[in-house]
């Protein structure tokens, strides 16, 4: 259901994106986390105008007009200008490093044209709820753009099946190959397989060394969005930073670095710091385990031990987590003076946001929905001789009541 | 017939049962007090009825749990996949609830799931003669498997307010699910303490071939414990997946080592016979309190581990030092770690 | 007590009993007096638990009878045999070490309360208790009575007073001792031995098995000797020492019969 109507936006939006022609520009790339701007499928339809315009930017080789633009972070976080980019070297099959690039990668999906291209996407598996959705993106963006996309199915846990594909991928030879195997043992076979036959590949999910990464989600910037978000809405209500305490719901078992989901909680305390001026001292970061009931028991805990306390930002590393630390805000009478959000836009905050809970107020999409117009937009630029960063994400959107597709509800 | 009759002396002093257990719920009490009259120093919100309806909240679901935990481990066994079970009854009331199918019939099929896990292990334990540490680790991932395939690994926001309104919010200024634990607790406490099936239980805890040889049906008190475990791990499963308004495939994970530590802390031995309901509650109120006073002073979380341990290494220690031994009996029968009886 | 010393209560006749190639029990034929202890004696593999076990209900025979009271009964379970009112006391693993001596006395035989509380399995403690002290004062064993200690806190020697105490209180038929001194001392050994004298006393066949024929001269009133599963002697009087030892190792087995 949820995943038919994700597929099902995506498509119109594709359509209606590809349809119209123009509009006004806004840049989408910073921007997006702002509350007022925000907004799911908007932020996404924001570079919605490009158009035929563009298509002239694009290095003649038979693609076509510009279908789409998508907003893209790279090098986790770090600015564009920061990145390493690479390019596709034929005579040595295999990426090279390359100063010759622009200060901002934005991945466009273009219609294939008469360009011949062929694309090969080798998905984990068509199990995992993520991946139904992103495989059906493949299967739209393909559509929309025109472009050859063959799609061939990891067969996740499968050990050989990996391998199977690997061979399979070659014999078909396509122009570019995005390879999602997530058992990390496997890829050095896999990679030597394409390196053998000269197809440039991109790692998915898990990154390879020599290979351009494109990842799923991007940790740090949510947590940034996120802190934006909620400042913004704080604001609104007239809090201000003397007034307001900060509740983190991470858990230890993550890697205090940038490396893992805590880097969303970096990301958070950095800006609500940054731009609200609260002190570490008003910044708790609270244990929890991911058991909705345990956190919940952990934030009531503090919450009695901090009765003074008049408004509360809350942020959970994932919408579980956030779920269970507004049930103790609710608990404990103070659903009317905190405010919370969480990442990943699962049923946790899809219900909340659908009810228009007064605590519970945004969410972060991780696109997956969109995977396959990303996945082939760096495709085509690989296949023209384009430079790209040498890891790129999706922008993450931030969703809240009003941003939620309905549909989902 | 010898000493049929009436005795003119008689009886002149009740006799008590299980008197060591007593000793250690004296002991856990004790601790209970000492531990809240340095917290009521140390913190001037530990001592208020909010706080420790707190803590009522935070245990009541381990606490439904390790009261079914209790007569496992007293009959000699141990059922590692009850947190498991939650997660997948759980997952099961949240899907049949998104069908837009009735609550108590979505409860009602979390239990009979829970019943079924009861009976997979019982079948596994009984018939195939596999240790239920083992068998019940293997379940485990089994369950923990199902529940993530339920859904494709989603959760499920719980849709129906009905539902979700048997665990969240208070009743009589007392939260919803603390009514559950109590009502769980004193019925198997009843029966424990004051039934023949409860005396069998700890019989064939106690030595299964004296049981065996008295008649008793190892088998049928095998049977019981598993399926009560299973039935009233699902009922935790219900009462947290209302309680957060949310199912999800790992629910309870990771729960299974804190609910054995409650009721070992709580003087039940993993070498079976021994234990008591209310040493269980003790033992349960105890962790909670642990685990409140440290947030409330805001101890970070590796303490909370750390104190946790200690506890349940000191409580096992005492087991030892009171000349009892591990090998061959209850839960390590069959894993040739000491000498087998029979 | 009604029941007249030296009649026949419990009869095997014919009995065999073969594992495998091994014939354990080669038609053995006793006969079981009320009021009496027979002592069962024999090497290590005479047949002696055996015959004791197909008495108790505990195996069941390849072939031959038993009779109870004169009435031929088959035994299938050791739960068959305590309906009978055979009770049997094992060396050890008969009780439960974690439960007091109230608990191991009615154990599997528990008593409940009267009306509906009984229909739900509720216990009779009271009237368990009642009786099981009543059951001890009246044996004047050795162990505490006042407090609930748990049977693995006591002695050998009390636990083994237990395990009788219990036998006696559920056997009117016949009682089973099957070395039920082996793991005892001197001083303990000999209160068990006076404890099974003080029941055969009550009208109760006692069988006792036994390696320490010091015990078995003093104490029975008929010897059966058993080897290599064939009853080769029945001695009522003129019990020597030497006499069992060559009927036991059968040197002189001419002699014996």
């Amino acid at each position: 259901m949820l995943q038919v109507t994700r597929v099902f936006v995506a498509t119109v939006l594709a359509l209606v994106i590809a349809a119209c022609g123009d509009g006004d520009t806004e840049d989408a790339a910073e921007t997006t986390a702002a509350p007022t701007t925000t907004a799911a499928p908007a932020t996404t339809a924001a570079p919605e105008t490009t158009a035929a315009p563009e298509t002239t930017a694009a290095p003649a080789g038979g693609l076509g007009a510009v279908i789409m633009e998508l907003p893209t972070t790279i090098s986790n976080a770090e600015q564009a200008a920061e990145a390493t980019w690479v390019v596709w070297d034929e005579d040595s099959c295999s990426f090279v490093e390359t100063d010759d690039h622009p200060d901002f990668y934005q991945a466009v999906l273009r219609e294939a044209g008469d360009s011949g291209y062929r694309f090969a996407w080798t998905p984990e598996d068509n199990v995992f709820d993520t991946l139904i959705v992103a495989n059906e993106s493949f299967r739209v963006a393909a559509a929309a753009s025109g472009a050859d996309v063959t799609e061939f199915d990891n067969q996740y846990p499968s050990e050989e099946q990996p391998l199977v594909v690997a061979d399979l991928v070659v014999q078909h030879d396509p122009d570019v190959v995005l390879s999602m195997n997530v058992l990390a043992n496997l890829n050095p076979a896999i990679m030597s397989q394409y390196k053998e036959a000269c197809i440039p590949a991109v790692a998915h999910s898990v990154p390879h060394e020599g290979q351009p990464f494109f990842g799923g989600g991007e940790w740090y910037a949510v947590g940034r969005a996120q802190a934006e978000y909620l400042i913004a809405v704080a604001e609104g209500r007239g809090w201000t930073t003397g007034d307001v305490d900060v509740l983190l719901c991470s858990h230890s078992a993550f890697v205090q670095d940038r490396t893992s989901p805590y880097a969303s909680i970096i990301g958070f305390r950095e800006v609500v710091k940054e731009s609200f001026d609260v002190g570490d001292d008003n910044i708790h970061e609270l244990e929890c385990p991911s058991d909705i009931v345990t956190d919940q028991a952990n934030v009531a805990d503090w919450l009695t031990a901090h009765p003074d306390t008049q408004n509360i930002m809350g942020f959970g590393i994932n919408d579980l987590r956030t779920l269970g630390m507004v049930n103790a805000l609710r608990e404990s009478g103070r659903a009317e003076t905190s405010i919370a959000g969480g990442v990943g836009l699962s049923q946790e905050s899809v219900g909340p946001l659908c009810a228009n809970d007064p605590t519970f107020l945004t969410s972060v999409d991780f696109v997956p929905q969109l995977w396959g117009e990303y996945g082939i937009a760096i495709a085509q630029d690989i296949a023209e001789g384009n430079p790209i960063p040498s890891e790129i994400y999706p922008q993450a959107t931030v969703v809240d009541a009003e941003t939620i597709d309905q549909a989902t509800c | 017939m010898i000493g049929k009759k009436p005795h003119s002396g008689g009886p002149s002093r009740r006799i008590r049962a299980n008197v060591g257990g007593s000793r250690r719920s004296l002991g856990l009490a004790l601790a209970i007090v000492a531990i809240s009259i340095v917290m009521t120093m140390v913190s001037p919100y530990f001592f208020a009825a909010g706080n420790f309806l707190n803590v009522a909240r935070a245990v009541a679901i381990t606490g439904i749990v390790a009261a079914v935990s209790t007569p496992m481990l007293i009959s000699g066994n141990v059922d590692l996949s009850v947190a498991a079970t939650m997660g997948l009854s759980g997952m099961t009331a949240g899907a049949l609830l998104v069908q837009e199918l009735p609550v108590p019939v979505a409860i009602l099929g979390a239990l009979v799931v829970g019943l079924l896990m009861g009976f997979v292990n019982a079948v596994i334990v009984v018939k195939f003669q596999v240790n239920s540490l083992i068998a019940t680790i293997g379940t485990a991932f089994i369950a923990r498997g199902v529940a993530f395939l339920v859904n494709s690994g989603r959760s499920i926001f719980i849709p129906a307010e009905s539902y979700v309104n048997l665990g969240q919010g208070s009743a009589l200024g007392i939260p919803k699910p603390v009514f559950y634990t109590v009502v769980v607790f004193v019925l198997i406490g009843f029966v424990m303490r004051y039934t023949k099936v409860g005396a069998h239980i700890y019989a064939v805890g106690s030595s299964p071939e004296a049981a065996r040889r008295a008649g008793i049906s190892v088998p049928k008190i095998t049977w019981g414990v598993f399926l009560a475990s299973g039935f009233f791990s699902a009922l935790a499963g219900v009462v947290l997946t209302s309680q957060a308004g949310s199912a999800f495939p790992y629910g309870g994970q990771g729960r299974e080592l804190e609910i054995i530590a409650a009721v070992i802390v709580g003087g039940t031995a993993l070498t079976g016979g021994r234990g008591s309901i209310t040493g269980t509650i003790l033992g349960v109120v105890l962790l909670g309190i642990i685990a409140n006073s440290l947030n409330l002073v805001g101890l970070p979380v590796p303490y909370q581990d750390i104190s946790r341990g200690l506890l349940l290494v000191a409580a096992v220690a005492t087991d030892q030092l009171s000349g009892r031994t591990l090998g061959g009996r209850g839960v390590f029968r069959g894993l040739r770690a000491g000498t087998e009886e029979s | 007590m009604s029941v007249k010393k030296g009649r026949v209560v419990i009869e095997g006749i014919g009995l065999s009993k073969s594992y495998g190639p091994i014939i354990a029990l080669d038609n053995v034929d006793i006969e079981i007096r009320a009021g009496e202890i027979t002592a069962l004696v024999g090497d290590n593999g005479a047949g002696k638990s055996t015959l004791i076990k197909i008495l108790a209900g505990a195996v069941i025979p390849d072939a031959g009878e038993v009779r109870v009271n004169g009435e031929r009964v088959v035994l299938r379970t050791p739960a068959d045999a305590r309906d009978l009112g055979i009770e049997t006391i094992f060396q050890d693993l008969a009780l439960a070490p974690d439960r007091d001596v109230v608990t191991n006395l009615f154990l599997g035989r528990e008593v409940l309360r009267k009306g509906m509380a009984g229909k739900f399995g509720m216990l009779d403690r009271g009237a368990m208790e009642a009786q099981a002290l009543t059951q001890i004062d009246a044996l004047g064993v050795n162990i505490p009575r006042s407090t609930g200690v748990s049977i693995g806190e006591m002695s050998g020697g009390q636990q083994q007073s237990v395990a009788v105490a219990r036998g006696a209180f559920w056997a009117k038929t016949g009682m089973f001792m099957d070395e039920p001194t082996a793991a005892l001392g001197v001083r303990e050994s000999s209160r068990v031995l006076q404890l099974a004298r003080q029941i055969a006393q009550g009208g109760v066949a006692v069988v006792l098995i036994s390696h320490i024929l010091p015990h078995v001269m003093e104490l029975a009133d008929r010897v059966v000797v058993l080897r290599h599963g064939q009853k080769v002697a029945e001695l009522t009087e003129d019990i020597s020492m030497d006499r069992l030892v060559t009927l036991i190792v059968g040197v002189d087995a001419d002699d014996a019969t």
